[in-house]
């Protein structure tokens, strides 16, 4: 490793993947730093294996210029010789980004001088920097959600693409993302058991949202098969129920239910009991701001993108000089936008350094297929939003921040006395203050902030993040 | 934990070779590739830590070094991420 590059690239999800190959080739000297053990993202992990090499995607992706699926992102990706002047760190974090583009890294044991089994901290210089750090899901709490099995649907996901271990044996499935069906085709290839989706949107929501997908028939098809094929293996589908409560001693063992009327508010007395040794269950996605922020790069807020994104130009350069984003962190929209976006932000960093990039018609043909994402944009995230009444609902002994352990009640009593900023609230109750610093209850925070006080977004205000943006053990910084 | 949930290993994946772990202890066997809190997991282990002020169990939640919740002890280093780190062989795991 160096202590300079001519173009660092934080995340190796599909957006840092395509901006690295896009790269290449133009004798520049570019790093990517990706926290987890192997390049992918959240998408390709399973098929990014731990290799001395690089991955790229199939020029002819986007040959056609029209949006591309998950699925042919996913198989046009192969495995190449890594290319000249590009360097992969892995299980290395990027703690903080300072004035002129200095970076301050977590490296792990064998990249540190002497050694050291707890990792020690590097500073690099990004002549161009290119943020590219995807995106969590989000969560709507209930009470026994911090049981042991009950996690994200993502986490179900991971289990089964890294590891090839199943969540349990009946996995019980619940919230409004998409990805609830994808994960149970997941289990039932793999030999699992789907004790039942509950999925909180009625069929009228969704059948009501299917006109954004104007651009993405596919993948309006695409759901349809989805279904076809839970209907065929006989998973149990319940629409219009929501999760109130997960109960167990030491881990979950069963799962309450409610039914919901068409506003998504809970039906008295429609409480149903599933036994479950799984819960996995989501509510859609929240981009990975924190880095970004505390660069000082500017925010938006936008329902139909996720909440908070990043705000970038039509180079998708941020408002702080030359750092880039791309992907899910300047709107949630799936794999298409971060390839597309991912391939534009290198574009533009090439053109910056006045390297030819080719035909102009290529990068238009990139910009048409950006633009056609944005109806799938809203399509998924207005699927995953959850209506104000749900937050206001949660009953006063739901945990909301599960790090520092603080409850729905003492929320509300905090936001009762006056504290109605994001910033306020976060001091008034520590919430967010703890070692996920607010991964998880951050955009829960915020949605009920506006629950409860029916304030704009601009009146409750963006969150605000220090260095280091993740934990990290103190020895790491004592380390020479 | 009940039995049927033992095996949780699917038996068309690829598999690294066989390694032995050390949890609290007890010898547990895994296979290279995986990762911590799925290694656990197959072994039946999902309570990690006892959250501080409830004295709640915790266990894997984001799956993916988001939560924090999967924090052990591994070679000694306290609040490692189970999720984020690769089992290898020998590696010692102390959780709660
Ligand atoms: C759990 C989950 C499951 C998903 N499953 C699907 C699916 O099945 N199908 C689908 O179409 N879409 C899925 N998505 C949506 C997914 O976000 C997009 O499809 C796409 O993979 C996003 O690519 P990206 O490059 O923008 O971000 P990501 O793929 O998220 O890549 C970001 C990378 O940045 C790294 N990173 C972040 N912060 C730091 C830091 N500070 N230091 C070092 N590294 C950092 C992360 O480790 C990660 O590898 C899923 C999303 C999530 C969160
Ligand atoms: S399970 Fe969330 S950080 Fe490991």
């Amino acid at each position: 490793m160096k202590q300079a590059y001519d173009v660092v690239i934080v995340g190796s999800g599909v957006a840092g993947i395509a901006a690295a190959n896009t790269l290449a080739g133009h004798g520049l000297e570019i790093l990517v730093i990706d926290e987890n053990p192997q390049a992918g993202g959240q998408i390709l992990r399973q098929h990014c294996r731990v290799t001395d090499g690089f991955w790229e995607f199939d020029p002819r992706l986007e040959r056609s210029g029209r949006t591309v699926s998950t699925q042919k992102i996913v198989q046009s990706l192969r495995p190449v010789p890594r290319p000249k002047g590009i360097t992969c760190v892995h299980q290395a974090r990027v703690l903080g980004i300072f004035p002129d583009r200095q970076l301050l890294v977590h490296v792990p044991d064998p990249l540190c001088p002497g050694s050291s089994v707890s990792g020690c901290m590097m500073e690099i210089d990004a002549g161009y920097l290119l943020l590219a750090t995807g995106a969590r899901e989000r969560f709507l709490p209930f009470k026994g959600w911090t049981l042991p099995g009950v996690m994200s649907l993502g986490a179900a996901q991971i289990l089964m693409k890294s590891s090839g271990i199943l969540p349990a044996r009946h996995t019980l499935i619940a919230g409004t993302s998409p990805l609830q069906t994808v994960l149970a085709l997941e289990i039932l290839k793999n030999k699992g058991n789907v004790t039942a989706i509950l999925d909180e949107n009625h069929f009228a929501k969704k059948l009501g949202l299917l006109p954004l997908l104007k651009h993405h028939g596919f993948l309006a098809g695409e759901g349809a098969m989805q279904m076809l094929s839970l209907m065929i293996r006989k998973v149990r589908f319940r629409q219009g129920v929501r999760v109130t409560e997960a109960r167990g001693k030491n881990e979950v063992t069963a799962v309450v239910t409610a039914d919901l009327d068409r506003k998504g508010n809970k039906i008295p007395g429609t409480s149903q009991i599933y036994s479950a040794s799984a819960l996995a269950v989501g509510h859609g996605f929240s981009p990975n701001i924190e880095l970004p922020v505390q660069a000082g790069c500017a925010l938006d807020y936008d329902a139909d993108r996720g909440g908070w994104v990043v705000r970038v130009d039509h180079a998708l350069e941020t408002s702080v000089v030359k750092v880039y984003a791309a992907g899910e962190i300047t709107g949630i929209a799936g794999a298409g936008k971060s390839f597309v976006e991912g391939k534009l932000a290198a574009l533009s960093i090439l053109e910056k350094l006045g390297k030819k990039t080719g035909p102009d018609r290529y990068a238009q043909k990139l910009v048409r297929m950006q633009k056609q994402q944005r109806g799938y944009a809203s399509f998924l995230n207005q699927l995953c939003q959850v209506p104000a009444s749900a937050y206001e609902a949660i009953d006063d002994d739901v945990l909301i921040c599960r790090c520092e352990e603080i409850s729905m009640g003492e929320i509300r009593k905090q936001i009762a006395k006056g504290f109605v900023t994001t910033g306020s609230l976060k001091k008034a109750t520590r919430c967010g203050m703890g070692r996920c610093q607010g991964r998880i209850c951050q955009p829960v925070l915020f949605d009920i902030l506006l629950a409860l006080t029916g304030q704009t977004p601009d009146q409750t205000g963006s969150p605000s993040f220090r260095a280091p943006v993740k934990n990290v053990p103190m020895a790491a910084f004592l380390h020479p | 934990m009940n039995n049927a949930d033992t095996d949780l290993r699917i038996s068309s994946a690829n598999r690294g070779t066989k390694i032995t772990l050390q949890v609290d202890g007890v010898p547990c066997t895994a296979y290279e590739g995986e990762t911590v809190h799925a290694a656990l997991l197959a072994e039946g282990i999902r309570v990690l830590r006892i959250a501080g002020k409830t004295g709640e169990p915790r266990g894997i939640f984001c799956g993916m070094g988001i939560c924090y919740e999967c924090r052990v002890t591994i070679n000694g280093v306290p609040d490692q991420l189970a999720c984020m780190t690769l089992a290898t062989d020998g590696m010692q795991i102390e959780t709660r």
